[in-house]
């Protein structure tokens, strides 16, 4: 036996129109229109600015310049396809078309954007020879600075250290997101001299041997990540003091990259079990309320 | 001064060995159009700069090496900028003078701007800071 058959109706047919295409208000294709229009007239393109000048854009950081430079590209796309359903409707390649006019102007800024970057480029290559040949003087003068303020702007000072090792020996304030090399050790080194000769030098009370250097990359690292505060540095001395009376031999240089990587994956480690356990006892008055 | 010998003169420049020229079976008429992809000889490939981004098997099947596939870095604020295109026509006009420096791409200028970045860190130096006339050091 067949089975039933659906009843069919015969419905009158569907007038093809606009009303009947639904698009989503999110299209990705929207972004070639402008305020989802189909054409903009030439009236709204008459008075849309001027392009932006090389001393307005240098101004801006890489991440803005890269951010205009596909603003730009979007919207030369969106005159590009004005352009064209212009250029269909006046039959010919019309020299006055107000959509390449604009889109001109934004080639302006696109061009000068590129120029900045060029520019920045050299500048950098040149800089960096100048750097190689006044790297102490340029250490010299902050270590002056640094030395001579006193203890009211340790604060100030905290922060001028910050920018001085990421600028001079690219240590990442978040230390994390380091990848250990030569010249993070040299940072680091750096760094816990300067502390350690910044607020080291009242701590000789007990009659203990001083320490005033530095003598290998734990000690330096134990200096580095010490608080920015007398107490702070003290407490690393102490630590160093407990440490060289172990009398374990100073870690050698070919070793120092392994070390640092082992120290910071400990530091590592610490941070996140102290934030388990901060968490833990900030959670636990909730729980037994 | 020797004169130039009158073979590198003639057009083509270029032959094969034999003599042969190298395109074209004309010695006159405008041959400076660029070449086609269907032009030169056996060692000439132009493409269209839109394949080659892998390798054939030798079972047919082609596999693409990602490393040779063009990326775009699109950057993460592009939906949120609030930067144009092009600026207001009144707004004011910036100047750079370098002064005390060759221009931009001194490198003095570079090791003292990175130098006020220590000292100042965002905030402007006042040898940066621009003025009422909207004169800067750059």
């Amino acid at each position: 036996m067949n089975p039933p058959q659906k009843e069919l109706k015969l419905r009158p047919p569907i007038p093809p129109s606009v009303s009947n295409i639904k698009t989503k208000d999110d299209h990705p294709l929207w972004q070639f229109f402008h305020d989802k229009k189909y054409m903009r007239t030439a009236d709204e393109l008459k008075d849309v600015g001027e392009p932006w000048s090389v001393p307005q854009l240098r101004r801006k950081s890489f991440e803005e310049l890269h951010t205009l430079w596909y603003v730009c590209l979007k919207e030369r796309n969106r005159l590009l396809r004005e352009s064209r359903i212009y250029q269909t409707w006046n039959d010919q390649d019309l020299p006055d078309d107000p959509f390449v006019t604009v889109s001109e102007t934004i080639k302006t800024t696109m061009w000068r954007v590129r120029h900045v970057l060029s520019e920045r480029s050299h500048a950098w290559a040149n800089g960096i020879k100048e750097v190689e040949n006044n790297y102490t003087e340029i250490i010299n003068e902050f270590e002056e600075d640094y030395l001579t303020a006193d203890a009211a702007a340790d604060r100030e000072m905290e922060a001028r250290l910050e920018r001085f090792q990421f600028a001079l020996f690219g240590i990442n304030p978040m230390l994390e997101d380091n990848v250990p090399d030569r010249n993070i050790i040299k940072g680091l080194k750096e760094v816990a001299r300067l502390k350690l000769t910044r607020f080291g030098a009242s701590e000789y009370e007990q009659g203990t041997e001083p320490i005033n250097n530095i003598r290998d990359i734990n000690e330096a690292f134990i200096v580095f990540t010490a608080e920015h505060t007398p107490e702070g540095v003290e407490d690393a001395i102490k630590t160093i003091q407990e440490y060289r009376e172990q009398g374990t031999d100073p870690i050698s240089e070919s070793d120092e990259l392994t070390a640092l990587a082992k120290l910071m994956f400990n530091f590592e480690q610490e941070k996140i079990s102290v934030g388990s356990t901060s968490t833990k006892a900030e959670a636990e008055p909730t729980t037994t309320v | 001064m020797k004169p130039t010998q009158i073979n590198f003169l003639l057009r083509p420049w270029q032959t094969y060995r034999n003599g042969e020229i190298f395109y074209g079976m004309l010695k006159t008429g405008n041959k400076r159009w660029s070449l086609t992809t269907k032009q030169g000889n056996k060692t000439f490939y132009k493409g269209t700069g839109s394949s080659g981004v892998g390798r054939w098997t030798t079972r047919g099947r082609y596999i693409v090496n990602w490393e040779k596939v063009r990326t775009y870095v699109v950057p993460s604020g592009i939906d949120t900028t609030q930067l144009k295109p092009l600026v207001c026509a009144t707004a004011p006009k910036v100047k750079h003078t370098f002064r005390g420096y060759q221009g931009p791409m001194d490198g003095k200028l570079y090791v003292q701007k990175v130098k006020d970045f220590i000292k100042y860190g965002v905030e402007e130096s006042p040898e940066s800071a621009r003025n009422e006339n909207f004169i800067e050091r750059g």
